[in-house]
């Protein structure tokens, strides 16, 4: 039996899931909140929709778009800190709505595309605090290798 | 028979559908579509634990049909529900 996203999107106009890693927190929490996912239709995305999308390699990718251009878009995770350059045909669906645990929001909804504009804008600021954590995070395990078991 | 509570579930458009989070969602591939009576039954083994006699009381006091209609649907989707491993 075929239960792929894409089937099930074909045969049911939509694909409900929960939400897998960290790349999109903090508004989708790992194995926590839900997102449904409808076919795009006619027409492109806009900056700040949430696309499924489909890389080569066969993993599937929930991350924003921050920015529209002729024939792709450039898409990051809000919790990422690296620009992909997505083709239309990678694209499954968008998300319509989602629940962030109890409580729903719709994809259209102006203070949460508010929320998903601020939070891009902001990346300037988050990325250098974002390094610096990496970087620490280096230091310490240099100073402090893991113990392996013996 | 009771739902495992990793199952949540959603309208979307004029269908339920159940998904899990969690631990669930690791093994649990895919959705669960309900209509509005499955729907109905899932909260109340969402709530708590129940049996099919309990269940097709609850479909008789909320909707107008004879108690075998009720008794069908409810054991063809307990056994649905069995069979994919829905239930603590």
């Amino acid at each position: 039996m075929n239960d792929s996203i894409e089937f099930q999107l074909a045969q049911n106009g939509y694909y409900v899931s929960t939400t897998v890693g960290v790349s999109m927190r903090p508004m989708l929490r790992n194995r926590r909140d839900r997102v449904i996912i409808k076919p795009v239709g006619e027409g492109r995305l806009s900056k700040w929709d949430l696309p499924l999308y489909r890389r080569p390699d066969g993993k599937y990718v929930l991350h924003r778009i921050i920015g529209v251009e002729d024939g792709y878009y450039i898409i990051r995770g809000d919790n990422t800190y690296a620009k992909e350059k997505v083709p239309d045909e990678w694209i499954l669906g968008v998300v319509t709505e989602f629940y962030r645990g109890e409580r729903h929001v719709m994809a259209d909804n102006k203070s949460y595309r508010r929320y998903a504009a601020f939070w891009q804008t902001v990346y300037p600021l988050r990325k250098p605090f974002h390094m610096a954590r990496v970087f620490a995070s280096r230091v310490k395990h240099k100073l402090f290798p893991k113990k392996k078991e013996p | 028979m009771q739902i495992n509570h990793d199952f949540t579930i959603q309208k979307v458009g004029a269908s339920y559908v159940a998904v899990p989070v969690g631990e669930t969602s690791k093994t649990f591939h895919g959705m669960v579509r309900l209509n509005e009576t499955g729907a109905f039954l899932w909260k109340l083994m969402a709530e708590k634990d129940c049996t099919e006699e309990e269940l097709v009381d609850a479909l008789l006091a909320e909707y107008d049909v004879s108690r075998e209609v009720a008794a069908n649907d409810v054991h063809r989707i307990v056994e649905q529900l069995k069979q994919n491993n829905i239930f603590i």
